[in-house]
């Protein structure tokens, strides 16, 4: 009976560590397949990206800008233009000591889009522009 | 009376499969740094390089943990260990949310490994007790006897 107990456990925190194995390979597979999307329509992503930055954005600040536009293509499910404008952004802030919370909050944006939680991405991009105003 | 073998065995799970989760952590970072590093954010890069190393670390503690757990011969200190540096681990996340930690600030996002990792440090963190439990409960019976 105790043995039934603990090989029952051991196979559900066996199935737990496969899920979160197989978990991180389809990640990796995923960046991986964007990262080669990216290459290949970076033209493409550039054109767009240039044409919804001057589409959304109302202010005169570049940094702005480039959130503004990455927060209109994810909400467009343009996920890895929202992540090059944010990188952009993020290069953009670095090392800037008065900016830190904004480049934390671009940051956050990035971790959130990879996470596939496209919501809390566009929210810590929102809240990096209103550290930036 | 909880079967203290069972204690030792779901405990030395959990450590492993929490070291599994620091791996993980630790890849994605160091994917993100090699990327910033592409495109010429040093700071950046050096704190997700910071991050990895330390998600390294402490897979690798976790695993060691679960070996000691499994090895301990009636003895409290892999309990306490465990419990100690699980702790230990919750509360720099904690640190790391709220009032920041030293070479990496605040961080604002809460991932999905952040939470799995979490709560099971927790189920550790209340294993590691029951399994102490059990051992000065056994210790005391002996004496008895």
């Amino acid at each position: 009976m105790k043995n039934k107990s603990i090989q029952s456990i051991m196979l559900g925190l066996a199935t737990i560590s496969i899920i979160l194995v197989s978990n991180g390979i389809v990640s990796y597979a995923q960046t991986n397949s964007s990262d080669i999307t990216v290459g290949y329509n970076s033209s493409i992503s550039n054109s767009s990206s240039t044409t919804v930055n001057n589409a959304t954005s109302t202010s005169d600040n570049p940094v702005v800008q480039s959130i503004d536009a990455a927060i209109k293509a994810i909400k467009d499910g343009d996920k890895d233009t929202g992540k090059k404008l944010l990188l952009k952004a993020e290069e953009a802030l670095e090392g800037k000591s008065d900016l830190v919370d904004a480049e934390k909050r671009v940051e956050a944006s990035l971790a959130a889009l990879k996470d596939g939680d496209n919501n809390a991405a566009i929210s810590h991009a929102e809240e990096a522009k209103k550290s930036l105003s | 009376m909880i079967n203290h073998k069972l204690i030792v065995y779901s405990l030395a799970s959990i450590l492993v499969i929490i070291g599994i989760v620091y791996f993980l952590v630790a890849n994605s970072e160091y994917e993100d740094s090699k990327e910033l590093s592409d495109m010429g954010i040093k700071g950046e890069t050096a704190e997700k390089q910071f991050e990895a190393s330390f998600f390294v670390s402490s897979g690798i503690v976790n695993f060691v943990l679960a070996a000691l757990v499994i090895k301990s011969n009636r003895s409290i200190v892999p309990y306490l260990a465990s419990a100690g540096i699980s702790a230990g681990l919750i509360a720099i996340y904690v640190a790391s949310r709220t009032v920041g930690v030293p070479v990496v600030g605040v961080e604002y996002y809460i991932g999905r490994l952040d939470m799995i990792s979490k709560i099971l440090q927790a189920v550790a963190i209340v294993l590691s007790g029951l399994a102490i439990h059990s051992i000065r409960n056994s210790r005391v019976l002996k004496k008895i006897i």
